[in-house]
């Protein structure tokens, strides 16, 4: 007989049968919130003091393509995970889908902050200076943000 | 005491018999108005525990459906700066913290807007609120996609715009497409 992970959303009080534990995509709680926000400051400072000129001397279209594709990639890895434990496309991409909008909504919230706070960007910079400043912090950010908010969940268990 | 006397009693026993009886038809008819009352009222809690249920199961998910009213919604909502581009003169005129404030001030309309659409009530409750505000986050950030889109193509935001500028017209537009999408999700309703 097959064994499944139970697992309990204790706000709504569903109870969800995966075929492993994937309660790190599942659910975002304040933990997870204060992880994300850390990682992401720390990977806007990492940004500013190595990689902002190099992210800067980068066209336009390269960094778009880098900040969509890094996020689609991100997206279909964690999709997959999803789908393997719940066994359904749908349901698997919309758990990805959703804690991926949380986790990138803190890194915005936290670089955004820290790149005002730093005086990098001010309300009188000019829109292309500010998408390209933000795109590459991301990105950054994204290799602290995940491991320590995703990957700790996973290792220590929700 | 002789016979008038218990001739007497017979008559006041008689008298209180009968008054007994009235007494006994009229608890009767009580009970059977209790009975009626209590199967009504058994009904119509059943029936409220029923919509707060399906209220419930409602916002806990934001389905496809949903996001597609929304976005439908605000673009519907958003042909008005398309057509109409007098607001685009005056709106460098307002002062940018009253601009929020303003904006703020719809959002709250639109929150309790989202808790009537689910509750037919405007009272708030604490569990219901923690849902209602995690709704609330998704249909902020499928508005600002569509408005984002929106207000590029109008040239209302362009790489040469300064950060102020752009997020004034964004605070702008975000209002009105929350409220095309808070009026549209209450037509599937």
């Amino acid at each position: 007989m097959k064994e499944y992970h139970v697992s309990h959303n204790k706000m709504t009080g569903e109870v969800f049968y995966d075929r492993f534990n994937i309660d790190f995509l599942r659910y975002f709680g304040v933990s997870s919130a204060i992880r994300a926000l850390a990682g992401s400051l720390v990977g806007t400072i990492v940004y500013i003091k190595y990689f902002a000129g190099f992210f800067y001397s980068l066209d336009m279209s390269t960094l778009y393509l880098l900040f969509l594709g890094g996020g689609f990639f991100w997206f279909i890895l964690t999709a997959a995970i999803a789908y393997v434990a719940v066994g359904s496309f749908e349901k698997g991409s919309r758990i990805a889908g959703r804690r991926g909008l949380f986790t990138f909504s803190m890194m915005l919230i936290g670089g955004i902050t820290l790149l005002f706070i730093s005086g990098i960007i001010t309300m009188d910079v000019p829109v292309y200076y500010f998408v390209k400043t933000i795109m590459g912090a991301v990105i950054v950010m994204s290799f602290l943000t995940v491991p320590l908010d995703y990957g700790y969940d996973y290792f220590k268990g929700r | 005491m002789g016979r008038e006397g218990s001739r007497q009693l017979i008559s006041e026993l008689k008298d209180i018999k009968s008054r007994e009886k009235v007494i006994k038809k009229e608890l009767d008819e009580i009970k059977v108005k209790e009975e009626v009352l209590l199967t009504k009222l058994n009904k119509d809690l059943g029936q409220a525990e029923l919509k707060s249920r399906q209220s419930y199961l409602q916002v806990m998910h934001f389905t496809f459906n949903d996001f597609a009213q929304a976005t439908i919604g605000s673009c519907v909502f958003s042909f008005a700066p398309f057509l109409d581009t007098d607001p685009w003169t005056y709106l460098p005129e307002i002062n940018t913290a009253f601009l929020f404030f303003i904006h703020m001030f719809f959002v709250l309309c639109v929150f309790v807007a989202l808790n009537y659409r689910f509750r037919d009530k405007f009272t708030l409750d604490f569990w219901f609120l923690r849902l209602l505000a995690k709704r609330m986050f998704y249909l902020y950030f499928s508005v600002m996609m569509v408005m984002l889109l929106v207000i590029v193509l109008i040239h209302r935001i362009t790489y040469a715009t300064t950060l102020l500028d752009a997020a004034r017209n964004l605070l702008a537009m975000q209002v009105v497409g929350l409220f095309g999408a808070i009026t549209f999700s209450f037509l599937r309703k």
